[in-house]
């Protein structure tokens, strides 16, 4: 090669003409640069924090359906983000370990929070003056009152059975075939009795009834009876059920009554006007099906104000299903208790419980042995409440999971349109102030 | 202010030669001066680094030599216009101005690299190392496409019966 050619060629280019501004326009370049940079750190951070999670909860996804789980020993408050069941549905591990209530959500009223046996926390929206529903045996489906069944794994709702949307689910059979519902027969909003509070009309009575779970079909247990059925508890070999409901003008009274769970002949009954006892909730069957858990408290029994309510002393007590006596000494119980879900090792009690008696924001689930000292099976933050575990779970006894956090990244679309926004405006306003300098 | 100046000193001193070496790369004129212009601003938005670090030369030609090789790439040179050889008003140098439209016409039938490959040896006088460091390739790729280039220029120039002898 010859270069005096090369040199005669480039010989005929004359010095290149450069704009005026060619060093701000490098200046710019640098200002472009560092911003690519800083939006690139921004996207490798978010993905560093947002892959782990999100094949977290893949790897999740795809663990088989029938994997026991186990409740976690401690839930936290969701986030205000928290996608709604269905908006990012849970998958194959969506199946619930647990589900509580709390008024701490973006709803600002009482909203159910699912956490799936892998973790995921979502919420579970709440018509407002909606009633709390029960979990299924294995924890995928919360039936809602009015029996309509959400798919906790995929948010799919519908309806099990043709009854109303005030209709009450109260248990289920101990082989989970089953479900008792209290059908209200009343008008709505007609007061009775003399506090101006809405009770149970005592001349429509409601009705009592089993459905079955795989084909909607009602069979009656009881007609009447009572004002309405609050609780319900089916004996473990599935042959009876304790129920109790108000009864009397203005709901003065609680009948508790056992009967056969196929005929809905009545066994025993009991009327207490002292509302001083209850039936202790849907387990209050003890596990040998021998005896009944009640529960009650010595302390105000009418018109009580929160500081009269908060100071009554409660005790578990076991009564004899058909003659109603106490045989037993009672267990005294030091805080406030809610219902009586299930039993740990086939003597203590499992219940939903607060610690606190002067501050009955806090609810957990604790084990309460016979001699009074508690356990506490699920830990929870303040303001929340009505924690439901379902049967599977609590009759395996898997307690003492792995504490749960609700992931940030489980939100709807529209969360991620928000955080998105700005970061669009940041673009949306450079790639129009470079548009305009080149004007 | 210091930073712009010395930048504007160091494109006063050596603009007649990039402009010159662009020229040679894109063989058209207008092409040359927005290379040149392109591989400057690149230069201007990272100055006060070149400038530390001593001669600002070997990493001017770096992007200039990057600059075209990218163009390449994103077929900015295919979409545009080529221009025939420079319409100029020159000095009758005959008897070379016969081969010199001969070499312009047989650069032209290279790759962005062979072309580059060749000015900066026999037009920027480096050596095979330092072609490799402005290409960021190997010495042994520089060797390759030098003697590719050559090969190229002639089976489509056989008068450049010269060439045979360079390597």
């Amino acid at each position: 090669m010859n270069g005096r050619m090369l040199q005669e060629i480039a010989d005929e280019m004359p010095p290149a003409r450069l704009p005026d501004d060619l060093w701000r326009a490098g200046r710019r370049l640098r200002q472009r640069r560092r911003f690519g940079y800083a939006v690139a750190a921004v996207v490798v951070l978010v993905l560093a924090l947002a892959v782990p999670t999100v094949a977290g909860h893949r790897r999740a996804a795809v663990e088989p359906a029938d994997r026991p789980g186990a409740v976690p020993s401690r839930v936290e408050q969701p986030h205000l983000w928290q996608a709604a069941v269905g908006q990012w549905p849970a998958g194959a591990g969506g199946p619930a370990a647990l589900v509580f209530f709390t008024a701490r959500t973006r709803y600002f009223e009482s909203t159910g929070v699912t956490v799936g046996r892998n973790g995921s926390y979502r919420l579970i929206y709440q018509d407002i003056g909606e009633e709390n529903g029960l979990l299924t045996p294995d924890g995928r489906y919360y039936v809602r009152p009015g029996l309509r069944m959400l798919d906790l794994t995929t948010g799919a709702q519908r309806r099990l059975a043709d009854v109303a949307d005030r209709s009450r689910p109260l248990a289920f059979s101990p082989d989970g075939s089953e479900l008792l519902v209290g059908i209200v027969n009343d008008d709505e909003g007609i007061v009775y009795g003399d506090d101006a509070i809405p009770d149970s009309d005592p001349e429509k009575p409601d009705d009592l009834i089993a459905v079955d779970m795989r084909t909607g079909a009602q069979r009656y247990v009881a007609v009447g009876r009572m004002n309405s059925y609050t609780t319900a508890a089916w004996s473990p070999d599935g042959t009876r059920i304790a129920v109790e409901g108000p009864v009397g003008r203005g709901d003065v009274g609680r009948r508790l009554s056992v009967m056969d769970a196929r005929t809905g002949e009545p066994i025993s009954t009991t009327d207490n006007f002292a509302p001083d006892r209850r039936l202790a909730g849907r387990a209050a069957w003890t596990p040998d099906g021998g005896l009944i858990a009640l529960l009650a408290f010595e302390g105000c029994t009418e018109r009580c104000d929160l500081a009269a309510e908060n100071a009554r002393r409660w005790r578990l007590e076991l009564a004899d299903p058909t003659s109603g006596s106490i045989v037993t000494l009672p267990v005294p119980i030091d805080g406030a208790p809610g219902e009586v879900v299930g039993w740990r090792d086939g003597r203590d009690a499992v219940l939903t419980y607060a610690p606190d008696r002067d501050d009955p924001r806090r609810w957990t689930l604790a084990a309460l042995r016979p001699n009074g000292e508690i356990d506490t099976l699920v830990d929870t933050p303040p303001g929340v409440s009505d924690l439901e575990v379902p049967d599977g779970l609590l009759r395996s006894g898997a307690f003492g999971g792995p504490p749960a956090e609700p992931s940030i990244w489980a939100a709807p679309a529209w969360a991620y349109a928000i955080a998105l926004a700005p970061v669009l405006l940041v673009l949306a306003i450079v790639r129009r102030r470079r548009q305009r300098a080149r004007v | 202010m210091a930073a712009e100046d010395s930048f504007r000193d160091y494109v006063a001193a050596r603009l007649a030669g990039l402009s010159r070496a662009a020229y040679l790369l894109t063989g058209d004129r207008h092409l040359a001066e927005d290379l040149v212009q392109q591989a400057l601003v690149q230069v201007a938005s990272r100055w006060e680094r070149i400038s530390a670090g001593g001669d600002p030369d070997p990493y001017v030609r770096r992007v200039l030599y990057h600059q075209h090789v990218s163009w390449w790439r994103r077929r900015r040179l295919v979409d545009r216009p080529h221009a025939d050889p420079p319409d100029v008003v020159v000095a009758d140098r005959v008897p070379d101005k016969d081969t010199e439209l001969t070499v312009r016409q047989a650069l032209r039938r290279l790759t962005p690299r062979q072309r580059a490959v060749l000015v900066l040896r026999y037009f920027e006088d480096l050596t095979e190392v330092q072609t490799a460091e402005v290409l960021g390739c190997s010495v042994g790729t520089v060797k390759s496409n030098t003697r590719d280039a050559l090969a190229r220029l002639r089976a489509t120039a056989p008068e450049l019966e010269y060439l045979r002898g360079a390597r």
